[in-house]
């Protein structure tokens, strides 16, 4: 069999990809220990100030994911064919389609399917849930770091509620990037398996294989 | 809205007659000889103490007990010198219709002069008849009175947002001042009770500068609210350095360290309280061991309870009456998306088996 | 013929009440007492965790404040038969103690004192003789004639402004005031030192408990006060002898001033002493308990029908079923669903309003019964349930003030009198005397325990499935107080309180037995119907509660 070569992700999408990859998971992790800091340094005058170490990476982690995010907003709209968000949301009859057919694919319903070379419908749809989340990620995150900025204040409040119900809504979000991230990678060994596209590697060099006409 | 107006002067607004015949009756009223009308007379022309009317709805007076408390001013001068409280029930001499009568008085001769100070919640549902005075609800007191004040400072929580009886299920409908009253300045002073310092800073700023003072989104002062309290705690550094209280009485108690495990809500709070403390002995909540609950926070009876938890309960959907902890909840739709990838894992490799090779649908 | 009035609001009282009345001849024949809010709280507390109850119930009221979360931690300890450390036992007494010390002195001095003293009369009284008076009565460094000049000075600028603010539109000059100005203004000046005192009581409470009102120490186990002498973030010497210092303070204003001033009060209205007795159960639960388990108590508490002082009967301890078993709660004549008479653990609370109607339901308050009959409760109900069972520290302060009343008012005094509207002042003063020495009693014994080496102030809870009912009651500045609650699963599944003020407030039963308040004002003179001073006096020497009684 033969395939075509193709380049579907750009530098600036792998970048994106694994910024928002490596800081969600310091993110959790701090994020985690911040919600139930399970050292207890009961000797006084150490000076190794956990918590507050932990909540420094949490807030670099918290600038690194706010970068990932604005640069995949931008690619949302400049970037090339298969990066817009029109290629992979399922508003035009085709991706509709596929956003079905991947669905009915996904749960052994079905076995007729055509790979995209981008997104499928039913993966960009997560991902762009998975954004928007990220944006409330940080907003929370934000409102939570700045508590005495008074417009971040007029935002959160109207937004989230108080701090409280603020930190309530950051902490289970976290719960779905943790979902998302199991599923997201059984999803892509799943299809890896499945079909011979090099679905994994994309992400590292930016190509996907389709099947050439024989 | 404006955030400054003028202060009380002393217009009165009637007839130099009407005026006098006020005062012998106010005279005659007090059992005094008629000489003393020109000198009640003159004192009422000039510049008066601010008048204040109090009112008290849906509250448990702990808001005017606060005050009892307060030091600088004490309460005997501040209601000797400093403010007229023409209307507080808990205090008055007169009762019933005595009472009633001062309440009138004072709303139609001070019109948009009189600070109006509530305290207690404001009941809606039913027509409001979960709280009644003198044959009228507080929804309609409220309304009257607050239409002709000057301006309002809510006291407490209960007034601020509704406190303690807005908790769910809410079962009165209570809301704070600021859910019915939208055209007149009003100032919060949350806290269950609040800091008697934050309210009488809050009435010495407006007595002396004449406008109030920068309040924060929520309307409350800055300089009693602009702060989270775990920013200004004096157990920050055991936070920071991760020394934690485990349980009450435990050796970290006894060396005074970080209450956040024990469900602490300082981090979420804004408020004072640390540095200013109570009742002049130097002492706060986290001071003597227990965690800040979020007093002055609205809604803080649902969002910060359980008390003693990081984060208040999950009420799992269509499992009626079980609550969970967030982390629980969580952990559980973990357990079933790890299930669901199994069994989904499970059919391809089953599919596999019995077609024994990988579709080739296109 | 009969005349109907209304006094709504009844001020200088926490909460909203109208009383209601039908005079004929000068003399009340009927009255109705009507709670006028309600907040749900019980309602509030359903499915929430037992951990957190006091602290929403302690916002019941804030004038009692620290009673209801006393209770509440007592009433789920009871459901866990939790025992807790005699540090935090120790330190609760120390809390209710002192809290009723500043109960007491704002209840008569802000909340009644204004219902016997004229106040624009001590701007007749001569500085000299009022200090004389002051003088004989006790040795208070406070009552000199400097200062009797400037509080009547004082009283003159007031005056003239005006602005009379909360003096406004009082009863001055009423004929039912009957003190002599120099009494009149000594007791002025009294009212503006006991807001100091009463400051004094909350500080010392501070120091143990945080913030005051509304203290945040407690939790179900113990409290959260950490003690260590060796630190400086907790409970040290320093600040026990602060405490101890405020505690002292108070205990001299009781007995040079409050207790003083009230037998003085009580000899000038001595024709007072036949007015308003009421109800003459009484009802009062033991406190201030010696162990861990709540067995030995500091205060009695008990029962005694109709008045008569033989018939008391104690109750034992914190499981006590003469008390458990006997509690009932009556609607009929409340705005609630239904028109039953219920055990609190059966009862609920489903609003159900009315309006007022004078043979239907005409209050919030509930009906609280013991064995079926109303029962009055309060300092005066422990003063006399005390006495009867020989409480030594009860008995001796009341031998001394009827003893002085007697010598004052010129004729003998007996007990008897105490079934009164001056009698349920006398009560409380007596009461406040006795915590007072109680509470220097507690500080030492929480500071010898200390001495030992105990700092424990916590058993942690824990809360098995299935079900655990409790109760816990605690002997609250206005009386017994009873908090009922049932656990499922760790959850509050129902929580009930019963109050004192509930118990003295309440409605007619389904008997049509009247509540204390209404069976105390009936004989009341009233000398002018449209300002019914009198009225106010009776009714204010049980130191209404409403946001109490109704909750
Ligand atoms: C997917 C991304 C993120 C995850 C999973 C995450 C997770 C968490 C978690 C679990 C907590 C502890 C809350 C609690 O339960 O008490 C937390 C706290 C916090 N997070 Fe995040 N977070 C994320 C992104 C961000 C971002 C973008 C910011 C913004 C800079 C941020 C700022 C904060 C702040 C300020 C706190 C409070 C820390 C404290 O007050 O000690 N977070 N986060
Ligand atoms: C180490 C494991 C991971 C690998 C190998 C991986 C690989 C990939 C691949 C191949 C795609 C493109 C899929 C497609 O074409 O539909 C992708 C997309 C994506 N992945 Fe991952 N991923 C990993 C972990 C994660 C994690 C932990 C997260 C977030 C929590 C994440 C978030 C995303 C997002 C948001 C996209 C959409 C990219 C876009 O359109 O901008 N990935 N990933
Ligand atoms: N009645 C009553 Fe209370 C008291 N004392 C409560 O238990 O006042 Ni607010
Ligand atoms: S805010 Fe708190 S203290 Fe004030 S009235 Fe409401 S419940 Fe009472
Ligand atoms: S005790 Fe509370 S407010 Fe203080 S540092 Fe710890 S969490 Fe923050
Ligand atoms: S509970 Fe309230 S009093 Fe201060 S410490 Fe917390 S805001
Ligand atoms: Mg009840």
């Amino acid at each position: 069999m033969k395939y075509e070569k193709r380049k579907v992700w750009g530098v600036l999408l792998r970048l994106f990809h694994w910024a928002f990859v490596l800081s969600i998971v310091a993110l959790t992790v701090t994020g985690i220990y911040v919600h139930n800091p399970w050292t207890n340094t009961v000797l006084e005058g150490t000076g190794r100030f956990p918590l507050a170490t932990m909540r420094y990476i949490h807030f670099v982690a918290g600038f690194v994911l706010t970068g990932a995010i604005l640069t995949r907003i931008y690619l949302l709209v400049f970037g090339n064919r298969h990066e817009k968000f029109l290629d992979f949301i399922p508003v035009t009859p085709r991706n509709i389609k596929n956003f079905f057919a991947t669905l009915a694919y996904y749960l052994y319903l079905s076995d007729k399917y055509r790979p995209r070379s981008g997104h499928n419908a039913l993966a960009g749809s997560i991902y762009l849930v998975t954004f928007f989340l990220a944006l409330g990620q940080i907003l929370t995150g934000f409102y939570l770091l700045y508590p005495e900025n008074l417009t971040l204040q007029g935002i959160g409040l109207k937004l989230f509620g108080t701090q409280q119900q603020a930190r309530f809504i950051h902490h289970l979000l976290m719960w779905y990037f943790i979902l998302y991230a199991f599923t997201h990678i059984y999803i892509l060994i799943w299809n890896d398996i499945k079909r011979p596209q090099g679905l994994i590697s994309s992400i590292f060099n930016g190509t996907k294989f389709k099947p050439g006409k024989v | 809205m404006s955030r400054s107006f003028c202060a009380p002067s002393m217009g009165t607004g009637i007839s130099r007659r009407g005026f006098l015949k006020g005062c012998a009756m106010a005279a005659a009223a007090l059992g005094l000889s008629d000489e003393l009308v020109p000198r009640i007379a003159r004192a009422a022309a000039s510049p008066l103490k601010p008048p204040v009317v109090w009112l008290h709805f849906q509250e448990c007076t702990g808001c005017s007990e606060a005050l009892l408390r307060a030091s600088h001013p004490d309460i005997g001068r501040l209601i000797l010198d400093i403010i007229s409280l023409d209307y507080h029930e808990t205090i008055m001499a007169a009762a019933g219709n005595q009472a009633e009568k001062v309440l009138k008085d004072t709303i139609s001769k001070y019109k948009g002069k009189f600070i109006c100070v509530v305290e207690g919640a404001i009941p809606t549902k039913d027509k409001s008849i979960y709280c009644k005075i003198g044959g009228r609800t507080a929804m309609e007191i409220l309304d009257e009175v607050a239409r002709e004040s000057a301006a309002i400072i809510t006291i407490g929580t209960c007034a601020s947002f509704g406190g303690v009886q807005a908790a769910a299920p809410n079962p009165t409908g209570a809301v704070g001042v600021r859910d019915l009253i939208k055209d007149r300045p009003i100032v919060n002073i949350p806290g269950c009770p609040p800091n008697p310092i934050s309210f009488l800073g809050t009435v010495l700023n407006f007595l002396t500068f004449k406008r109030l003072p920068e309040a924060d989104r929520l309307g409350r002062p800055l300089f009693a609210y602009g702060r989270r309290i775990h920013d200004q705690c004096e157990r920050r550094a055991h936070f920071d350095e991760g020394r934690f209280v485990e349980r009450f009485g435990d050796e970290a108690h006894r060396k005074g360290y970080c209450l956040y495990k024990a469900g602490c809500k300082g981090p979420e709070t804004f408020s004072n309280c640390p540095a200013v403390r109570f009742n002049d002995v130097g002492a706060w909540p986290v001071g003597t061991g227990h965690g800040c609950i979020g007093c002055t926070e609205p809604a803080f009876w649902d969002t910060m309870t359980p008390f003693y938890e990081r984060l208040p309960d999950v009420k799992i959907p269509g499992n009626r009456g079980i609550v969970s902890s967030a982390d629980s909840a969580g952990k559980k739709i973990l357990g079933i998306t790890a299930a669901a990838i199994g069994i989904h894992a499970a059919v391809g490799i089953g599919k596999r088996v019995i077609k024994g090779k990988a579709d080739q649908s296109d | 013929m009969a005349k109907r009035i209304v006094v709504d609001p009844i001020t200088r009282i926490e909460g909203h009440l109208r009383i209601d009345a039908e005079i004929k001849e000068g003399h009340i024949t009927k009255a109705w007492s009507s709670g006028q809010m309600w907040r749900g709280i019980e309602v509030i507390l359903q499915g929430r965790d037992p951990r957190d109850a006091w602290l929403f119930t302690q916002r019941i009221c804030g004038v009692c404040t620290t009673v209801h979360a006393i209770a509440s931690v007592r009433a789920v300890e009871n459901a866990l038969d939790l025992e807790i450390p005699i540090n935090a036992q120790y330190i609760r007494n120390l809390i209710l103690a002192l809290h009723g010390l500043h109960d007491h002195i704002v209840h008569f001095y802000i909340l009644s004192a204004l219902d016997w003293v004229d106040v624009v009369s001590a701007l007749k009284a001569d500085p000299g003789k009022t200090a004389a008076l002051a003088n004989s009565l006790s040795d208070w460094p406070g009552n000199s004639v400097d200062r009797f000049k400037a509080i009547k000075e004082k009283i003159k600028t007031l005056v003239d402004t005006g602005q009379l603010g909360p003096f406004a539109n009082g009863y001055w000059g009423h004929p039912a005031m009957k003190l002599p100005p120099e009494a009149n203004l000594m007791a002025v000046s009294h009212y503006l030192e006991a807001l100091d005192y009463q400051r004094k009581a909350d500080s010392a409470i501070a120091i143990l408990v945080g913030k005051n009102p509304h203290i945040q120490n407690l939790s179900v186990g113990g409290v959260t006060t950490a003690i260590n002498l060796d630190n400086e973030a907790t409970l040290n010497m320093e600040r026990l002898y602060w405490i101890k210092q405020l505690a002292k303070d108070v205990r001299a204003f009781v007995h040079k001033v409050y207790l003083p001033d009230v037998i003085t009060i009580g000899a000038l209205y001595k024709d007072w002493l036949e007015y308003g007795a009421g109800v003459t159960n009484y009802l009062a639960v033991p406190d201030m308990p010696l162990d861990t388990q709540g067995t030995r108590f500091d205060l009695p508490g008990g029962t005694i029908f109709d008045g008569k002082l033989d018939s008391a009967k104690a109750f034992k301890n914190f499981k006590d079923p003469y008390f458990r078993d006997n509690v009932m709660e009556s609607i009929v004549h409340s705005w609630y669903k239904g028109d039953w008479t219920r055990h609190p653990f059966n009862e609920d609370t489903v609003p159900d309003y009315t309006d007022f109607q004078e043979n239907g339901k005409y209050s919030w308050i509930k009906s609280p019964r013991f064995q079926n009959k109303p029962m009055q409760v309060g300092p005066l109900a422990q003063v006399l349930v005390g006495y009867a069972l020989g409480h030594d520290l009860t008995r001796r302060y009341v031998d001394y003030a009827l003893e002085r009343i007697s010598g004052l008012a010129g004729s003998k005094v007996g007990l008897e009198a105490l079934h009164s509207t001056p009698g349920r002042h006398l009560g409380r003063a007596i009461r406040a005397a006795v915590l007072s020495d109680l509470a220097i009693k507690h500080w030492q014994l929480l500071v010898d325990n200390i001495g030992r080496g105990d700092t424990a102030i916590f058993n942690p809870p824990s809360f098995p499935k299935g079900e655990q009912m409790g109760f816990g009651f605690h002997e609250a500045p206005r009386g017994a107080l009873s908090h009922w609650i049932v656990i499922r699963d760790g959850r509050i599944s129902n929580y009930q309180c019963v109050v004192p003020s509930t118990w003295n407030a309440g409605p007619r039963d389904g008997k049509q037995q009247p509540g204390p308040y209404e069976a105390s004002l009936v004989d009341n003179p009233v000398a002018i119907p449209e300002r019914p001073l009198e009225v106010l006096r009776t009714v204010h020497s049980f130191d209404p509660c409403i946001a109490c009684a109704v909750h």
